[in-house]
């Protein structure tokens, strides 16, 4: 028998979360019970042996644990960098290790001639698009223009042009007052990811002190602020 | 200045339709390996001078940051006879000055080197890589102009000369001013295709030096090619002779190069 309290409401919820709320709830109690009541407990029905139940408590546990991973949606998918100050192979294939070395990155495809380096992410870990641009001037160039692909979900633009999605805070300089949704190219203009020629540029035209320092205070705390341009 | 003006014609034209490449091979550039990485070389010198000597360093190079890297370097020749180790040197070079620009950079680097050595001072010359104790300072400057690469060196080298390397009849000079002016191209690939595709470079630099107390000077010519294998792994093989002035009982004045580079990125932690 179910021991979800609202079972009679599972119509309305979809079955399967429904079938793992009760099966974490059973599993829960059946691994608070000591073990020599486990054999008899009441609320397993018929001849379950507790061998079958902790094997299947155990999958449980691991498929709610792979759900929850899955339900952090990777909103930065992809991004282009296009890396300046270098010609050589040598060169590029030392920017491509030291980008390696972040965990959130999947891959890193060259494009050898153009300079420029396609990122794939990782699923399940958030982008510090501030670290790839240490990585790449750590092989010792600098990034003259990063756009990522971005994938919204019905996210707020306010009227200053600020969106927040998962605890980032992005600025934007030609949008605001708009819902965004799905697949969205931003390239950041920040310092350090643009040329300094064309950093100095914008910063004439915005006239922003968290341009400036990438940094603004939002909801009284000072936070990284990217600024995007899409 | 007959070959100042044929070196400036040359570096315009290779200049012009290659792409630049700045891995020299007689000097360092500005720019810095990629950081916490290790590079290790193995160089011979082969010398022209009567008998002909050899001169094997093997070298070990550490990358901090994107800004400070050390070259330590041994010193094993057969110069004085048997073939010995006759000393060491550290190198440093802080680059302070970075701008990037599509395919283009300007890069400025501060060097600074310390140098020992067991061997006799049988010349004016200092070479504090191998054949005398002291220090050296300098700066070095690199640019890359789109397809265009000259990178260009002046450093203050002071020599440590102790009574017991001193020889009757030999001139000591105890410090000296060296200067350099490189340029480099890359000849293939034409089009990049892949990391695996053997890269092969040609250099040309000219490497001087002038003792300031009595302004003797040389100017040395130095051509030399490079290949890079795997974007990773770089051999130069390079020839360096003298073409105006003199510095009596110079070693290097007729000089061979062959270099093997090995490079490992981002190990360091």
């Amino acid at each position: 028998m179910p021991f979800f309290p609202g079972a009679k409401a599972a119509g309305k919820i979809p079955y399967f979360i429904y079938f793992l709320i009760n099966s974490i709830i059973t599993c829960i109690r059946f691994h608070r019970l000591h073990s020599n009541q486990r054999a008899d407990a009441s609320f397993i029905t018929g001849k379950t042996n507790h061998i079958f139940m902790k094997t299947f408590s155990y999958f449980i546990i691991f498929a709610a644990l792979f759900i929850s991973k899955v339900s952090f949606a990777q909103q930065i998918t992809k991004a282009e960098v296009q890396v300046n100050g270098l010609t050589c192979s040598m060169c590029s294939r030392a920017t491509e290790t030291s980008l390696k070395s972040l965990g959130f990155i999947d891959s890193v495809t060259p494009d050898l001639n153009r300079n420029v380096f396609v990122l794939a992410f990782k699923a399940d870990q958030p982008v510090d698009m501030d670290q790839i641009r240490d990585k790449v001037q750590d092989a010792g160039f600098s990034i003259g223009d990063l756009s990522a692909t971005m994938n919204f979900k019905n996210t707020a633009v306010d009227a200053e042009g600020i969106a927040q999605v998962d605890g980032n805070v992005y600025q934007f300089t030609n949008t605001k007052s708009k819902t965004l949704d799905g697949p969205v190219t931003a390239q950041v203009i920040d310092k350090d990811f643009i040329t300094s020629s064309a950093f100095k540029k914008r910063a004439a035209e915005l006239k922003s002190p968290a341009y400036l320092t990438g940094k603004g205070l939002i909801a009284g705390k000072e936070t990284r602020i990217f600024h995007l341009s899409i | 200045m007959k070959y100042i003006l044929i070196t400036a014609v040359l570096l315009l034209t290779t200049g012009l339709y290659a792409q630049a490449q700045e891995l020299y091979v007689f000097t360092e550039p500005a720019s810095n390996m990629a950081a916490k990485s290790i590079g290790v070389r193995l160089t011979n010198e082969g010398i022209f001078d009567g008998k002909g000597m050899n001169r094997t360093i093997p070298e070990l190079m550490l990358s901090f940051n994107k800004n400070l890297m050390t070259h330590v370097q041994g010193f094993f020749s057969d110069m004085d006879g048997k073939y010995r180790l006759e000393g060491g040197s550290i190198y440093a070079k802080y680059r302070f000055l970075s701008v990037d620009g599509t395919q283009r950079h300007l890069r400025a680097a501060a060097f600074g080197r310390l140098s020992s050595s067991k061997r006799p001072v049988y010349t004016e010359d200092i070479n504090l890589e191998g054949d005398n104790s002291g220090v050296q300072g300098g700066i070095v400057v690199t640019e890359l102009l789109h397809k265009l690469a000259l990178s260009g060196t002046v450093a203050y080298n002071k020599a440590f000369v102790s009574d017991s390397r001193k020889r009757i009849g030999v001139p000591q000079a105890d410090q000296l001013i060296s200067y350099s002016l490189s340029s480099g191209y890359l000849v293939l690939p034409v089009v990049y295709k892949n990391y695996n595709q053997p890269n092969f470079n040609v250099y040309f630099e000219m490497l001087g030096k002038t003792n300031p107390e009595n302004g003797k000077t040389y100017v040395d010519f130095a051509p030399a090619i490079q290949t890079i294998i795997n974007s990773r792994t770089r051999i130069d093989l390079g020839y360096r002779f003298q073409v105006a002035g003199d510095i009596p009982g110079r070693y290097n004045r007729n000089m061979y190069l062959l270099r093997a580079e090995f490079n490992f990125f981002n190990v360091l932690k």
